[in-house]
């Protein structure tokens, strides 16, 4: 036997559990600061730092440098004349001015204060100040580089690796950057919160029929049958089934880890109308700017496989992101919270230590605990894995993804929760099954075969 | 004492300090791999319920998924709040670089 007999009965535990037991609980607890600090040095942001990230919107990048902020790194953005970007650290290697106030030349940017002109991959090119080759010169050309980070431009995303360069790892391709007919805008949906908060709800089916029930359509509201499900240890999904009149709706929720995201429409399917893998509503990334910062950035994905073109405007995507306009009133927020108020009002990092799971938060502490694995394993030596594993030999490097609904004209009960199990179970496995295939043909595939269980 | 030794996996499938579900028509398990060798107990928590396969190995100490309630892995002792109720543990022998799990009845 143990003492846990007496956990239960210590009075301590009497005290905490008693009507009106504020004054015994405890204001304060840590959070998972395993997964909530992501600075340099820190075990969860050398993780995060193995990946690719976006970074920042395309468009919005002028001629001038841009201070950024990611993953607790003060940086500065910006495209030479000659269309190149770079990622560099702030402050300028010399007597650390910012170059926030530098030029972007011909190559590279130029520091204000003494002209130093840095290449996008952080080499000196010109050090105005100094006799040319002189010793002096010579000194830093030998021992000074400005800390810079590679930059990829995808669509409209500007992306980054700020991880060991040798490391560098091939920039990951989804399925869904490439879906005929489908209309890719990007978006940034910034939240004061720490990332983990924001990104613990798309795994977690529950939280969509209650906090967005009114937000996007009354089939949201119905709970349905929730399942979980791990791929090779970088992939988790849930799925929930629901029944709308004679449909059954099954809409899956996917994270490719670490921070990858997509689930089904927002507002294309409310489950009255039969549909068969459609697409997510966003294609996204759940991006920490510091401990207490992250940005969601993401395309919103509009056509007939994803949400209606009506909404493809900068309010259209704010709705997408978290079921409502951004910047709203007190009262507003009180009357119709989102996302947004749901995840900040836990705090800026919301203190875990303080949390009580239950089953249908399993998808929450499976990645977790996932993340957590992969961290130590890192810490170990043992590098973590890439989003490109999930891709097949027959895919070349495209990933499949599941983020999607179907909804399926099987006419039953509402208490007929079995076959509300067992028509997600179908669903789902035809969409594994359908792994072997890519492109268009895994889409024909997955469609007729969906049809086939009406 | 009858021996019911079933093949549960290969010792590669488990990585060092983790663990992999198995399951065995209604039951399921856990297979555990530790710097102390391999274990298997009982799937579920003691608590709520709750399959342990994607808990926490550190050294011989398994940590509940969603409560981090903690148990010894080779004794399958429940190490304090707010598990109190031990985990059943299984033989376990390793032939051919494969992992057994002994499901008699009269082990305990």
């Amino acid at each position: 036997m143990t003492d846990g007999a007496n956990f239960r009965d210590s009075k301590q535990q009497k005290d905490n559990f008693e009507s009106y037991c504020g004054y015994h609980q405890t204001w304060t607890g840590e959070p998972i600061n395993e997964l909530t600090q992501t600075g340099p040095g820190t075990p969860c942001g050398d993780y995060l730092r193995r990946y690719w990230h976006p970074v920042y919107i395309t468009t919005e990048l002028g001629s001038k440098p841009q201070l950024i902020k990611i993953l607790g790194e003060e940086l500065v953005l910006f495209r030479d004349k000659s269309g190149r970007y770079g990622l560099v650290h702030k402050r300028c290697p010399h007597r650390r001015a910012s170059l926030e106030y530098g030029t972007c030349e011909n190559q590279g940017i130029r520091c204000c204060y003494h002209g130093w002109l840095f290449d996008v991959d952080g080499t000196v090119l010109e050090i105005p100040g100094e006799p040319e080759g002189s010793a002096s010169a010579a000194n830093v050309q030998a021992n000074v580089r400005l800390g810079a980070y590679p930059v990829k431009e995808y669509k409209g995303l500007l992306f980054a690796y700020l991880g060991p360069i040798d490391e560098l790892p091939e920039f990951p391709v989804y399925d869904t950057f490439d879906i005929e007919g489908m209309v890719m805008t990007p978006y940034a949906g910034p939240f004061n919160c720490n990332w983990l908060q924001v990104l613990d709800a798309i795994v977690d089916p529950v939280h969509t029929a209650f906090l967005h029930q009114s937000q996007f359509s009354d089939g949201f509201g119905e709970l349905g049958e929730i399942e979980f499900y791990e791929n090779k240890k970088q992939r988790f999904f849930g799925s929930a089934s629901r029944r709308v009149g004679d449909n059954i709706w099954v809409r899956v929720n996917e994270l490719v880890l670490p921070n990858f995201t997509q689930a089904g429409s927002a507002f294309a399917t409310d489950g009255t109308q039969q549909r068969y893998f459609g697409r997510s509503a966003f294609t996204r990334w759940v991006v920490p700017v510091d401990d207490e910062h992250c940005i969601a950035y993401a395309w919103g994905n509009f056509g007939d496989r994803g949400d209606p073109l009506e909404y493809n405007t900068p309010e259209g995507m704010q709705l997408i992101e978290q079921g409502e306009l951004f910047d709203r009133s007190y009262a507003e927020k009180q009357a119709s919270p989102g996302d947004v108020e749901a995840v900040e009002g836990m705090g800026a990092i919301s203190d875990h230590e303080k949390e009580y799971l239950v089953s249908g938060d399993r998808g929450i502490a499976m990645y977790r605990n996932q993340l957590k694995k992969h961290i130590r394993n890192l810490q170990k030596g043992k590098p973590p894995p890439q989003p490109g594993i999930l891709a097949g030999a027959n895919n070349g490097s495209v990933i499949p993804t599941y983020g999607s609904d179907t909804v399926l004209n099987i006419p039953g009960a509402d208490e007929q929760r079995d076959l509300l199990k067992s028509t997600n179970k179908q669903v789902m496995d035809i969409l594994f099954a359908a792994d072997a295939l890519s492109g268009d043909a895994r889409d024909q595939s997955i469609i007729t075969q969906l049809r086939a269980l009406e | 004492m009858s021996d019911q030794w079933i093949d549960a996996c290969g010792v590669g499938e488990v990585d060092e300090e983790d663990l992999i579900r198995f399951d065995h028509g209604e039951k399921t398990f856990c297979i555990y791999h530790t710097a102390k060798g391999f274990f298997a107990t009982d799937g579920y928590c003691t608590h709520a319920e709750e399959h342990l396969e994607y808990g926490i190995v550190e050294d011989t100490v398994i940590e509940c998924p969603l409560h981090q309630g903690r148990f010894d892995i080779p004794t399958g002792k429940a190490l304090g709040g707010p598990v109190c109720i031990d985990l059943k543990t299984y033989p376990v022998k390793i032939e051919n670089d494969r992992v057994f799990i002994n499901l008699s009845d009269d082990t305990v």
